[in-house]
């Protein structure tokens, strides 16, 4: 009797445990994978690789994506972003009707914990509003935007400051002025960043945050007339987003 | 024999048993951390600077000291208006285990977020100001105090500050007087128009009587005569605690008597005990007072203070951190 009720519980932790584990271990396969689909993306599209570190500017504004190609077969992309001297290098897209789409899908559809590099239908897609959230996840293996935490080391963040929005015969460039830990609020329903007022309140506090964690670079110039994008990614808990903001430079059409 | 068996039984069932726990709790682990998209946890208290990692150093207090350009006894404050501002700014930081000291002298000017409130005690929130207006904002007591230290703490990234001590004008005088004679050798000859013996080099005896010229003259038509000054401020810094320490050791109720003294000028939250500690430590040689980054620069109205953020971020972490 006793034998039976020792073997039951025995076989039955080993079931849980190889169970478990194989979710486990399916979940780690996953996660070490993640990304790859972009990167083979990349190949087939014939997309000329980052340049690993921050170049002449001409190199960069060299529009390296043919748009034609890649939205014929994937209709949500409407942008490129690039970070020298980041792994950052991913198509955006953004899904109508469903703005949670992205978060657990990638671009062909694929339901995969990466997702995609996404915007939310509260921005337009020209890059014109105030201020534009641009989403990505924070993997393990450093894909999508795991990237945005190098930037908490002030000296990373003045050393590689500069980001590419590629678009269909158009390349905007961003400057990079902060980079820092923020609660989980949603920042478009949060704030009206086409008042102006309301923005120019928003950039002060910004930018006159004093905390060594946050990373204000005060030397660029930004004001409630010009437009930044707003990189958001996940810190280690829920309560917390890593945004790292950039102001619009120039267009080059 | 049958015994045995039953044994050896049990022995291994306890073992697979054993195994399924270990096996499920290894897999649950693995599962919790793989299949979130969340980084491996940080520590939340580390800093990146350059590649390298630092730590907040727990074995600071740090202190702020303030000169007020008042004149009144600060029992005898009444209305905003006999407020003075703070002329003299100094952060102390004291290690408690190195039992060392290091300061760092912050220009009056300084423009940095001060935090306005009305005089109803309506908080207004922060502008750029000159960082001397602060401690007219409180009430010339604890409140001024307590509002410099805020600021200060915010100027220096958000750094613990411990204590404060503030002390007016009249009380530079007396202190001097508890501490008889002061020894002091001039940098520069920005006194000259006060004596004409005080020139660059000469060491000159700070009394009652010429102290308050000593730390407080200035020519306000010359631009940036308050840096100057500042410096000056310095090395009257430096001789009064090298003055106090010698009367330490000599005096045991010297921190007594000069508390007793300065109590109608001096506004704090130090202890006596932390005091001793104070003028027992050591200034760390390698810093000594240091200036606060930045530049001296030409205002609309007034002279303004422009800190350098880079090398001020560098400061604090040299200063208040330690490399992991």
């Amino acid at each position: 009797m006793k034998k039976r009720i020792l073997i039951t519980v025995g076989s039955l932790f080993i079931i849980i445990g190889v169970v478990v584990g194989g979710v486990g271990l399916k979940n780690h396969i996953e996660e070490k994978n993640a990304g790859k689909f972009y990167e083979d993306l990349k190949v087939d599209m014939d997309i000329e690789p980052i340049v690993k570190l921050p170049t002449a500017d001409s190199q960069q504004m060299e529009n390296p994506i043919d748009f034609d190609s890649l939205t014929a077969k994937y209709p949500d992309i409407y942008a490129w972003i690039r970070i020298p001297g980041t792994r950052v290098d991913y198509p955006i897209v953004q899904r109508e009707g469903d703005n949670n789409y992205y978060l657990n899908h990638t671009i062909d559809g694929k339901r995969k914990a990466e997702g995609a590099i996404y915007t939310e239908d509260y921005n337009s897609k020209d890059f014109e509003d105030a201020n534009t959230i641009i989403y990505g996840h924070n993997m393990k293996n450093g894909s999508m935007f795991k990237a945005l935490h190098k930037y908490k080391d002030k000296q990373f963040m003045l050393d590689n400051s500069e980001i590419y929005i590629y678009q269909k015969d158009k390349v905007l460039k961003y400057k990079i002025f902060a980079a820092y830990l923020y609660d989980n609020r949603h920042l478009m329903l949060s704030f009206d960043f086409e008042d102006k007022n309301i923005f120019r309140n928003y950039l002060n506090n910004v930018l006159t945050k004093r905390d060594i964690r946050s990373n204000i670079n005060t030397k660029v110039e930004v004001t409630a007339d010009d437009r930044i994008i707003t990189l958001s990614t996940c810190n280690n808990n829920k309560a917390q987003r890593y945004l790292v903001q950039a102001v619009l430079l120039s267009i080059q059409e | 024999m049958k015994r045995k068996t039953k044994q050896t039984l049990f022995l291994v069932f306890v073992a697979v048993f054993v195994i399924g726990v270990i096996l499920f709790f290894v897999f649950r682990d693995k599962k919790n951390s793989s299949s979130s998209h969340y980084q491996e946890n940080e520590r939340k208290d580390i800093v990146e600077y350059g590649g390298k990692k630092y730590r907040y150093n727990e074995h600071l207090s740090n202190y702020v000291f303030i000169g007020v350009d008042t004149r009144e006894p600060v029992t005898e404050y009444e209305t905003n208006k006999e407020i003075g501002r703070a002329d003299a700014i100094f952060l102390l930081s004291y290690d408690r285990v190195k039992k060392t000291v290091r300061c760092v002298s912050i220009p009056r000017d300084t423009m940095t977020n001060v935090r306005m409130i009305a005089p109803d005690g309506t908080d207004m929130g922060t502008s750029i100001e000159h960082i001397n207006m602060q401690y007219v904002f409180g009430d010339g007591k604890e409140e001024s105090c307590r509002l410099m230290k805020e600021t200060i703490s915010e100027l220096f990234y958000g750094i613990p500050i411990q204590g404060y001590l503030s002390l007016n004008m009249d009380g530079i005088a007396v202190a001097v007087d508890v501490l008889g004679n002061v020894e002091m050798v001039l940098a520069d000859n920005s006194l000259e128009d006060v004596n004409s013996e005080y020139v660059q080099g000469a060491k000159i005896i700070v009394t009652k009587d010429n102290a308050e010229q000593i730390v407080r003259y200035r020519d306000v038509d010359k631009t940036q005569s308050a840096l100057v000054r500042t410096n000056r401020q310095k090395l009257f810094m430096k001789a009064v605690s090298e003055r106090a320490r010698e009367m330490n050791t000599q005096d045991t109720d010297f921190i007594v008597k000069m508390n007793e003294n300065l109590k109608p000028y001096i506004v704090t939250n130090i202890g006596k005990d932390v005091m001793v500690d104070l003028l027992k430590a050591k200034f760390d040689s390698e810093t000594g007072v240091v200036d606060l980054p930045g530049d001296g620069v030409e205002g609309e109205r007034y002279d303004e203070y422009h800190i350098d953020e880079l090398e001020v971020y560098e400061l604090v972490l040299q200063m208040f951190y330690e490399e992991v």
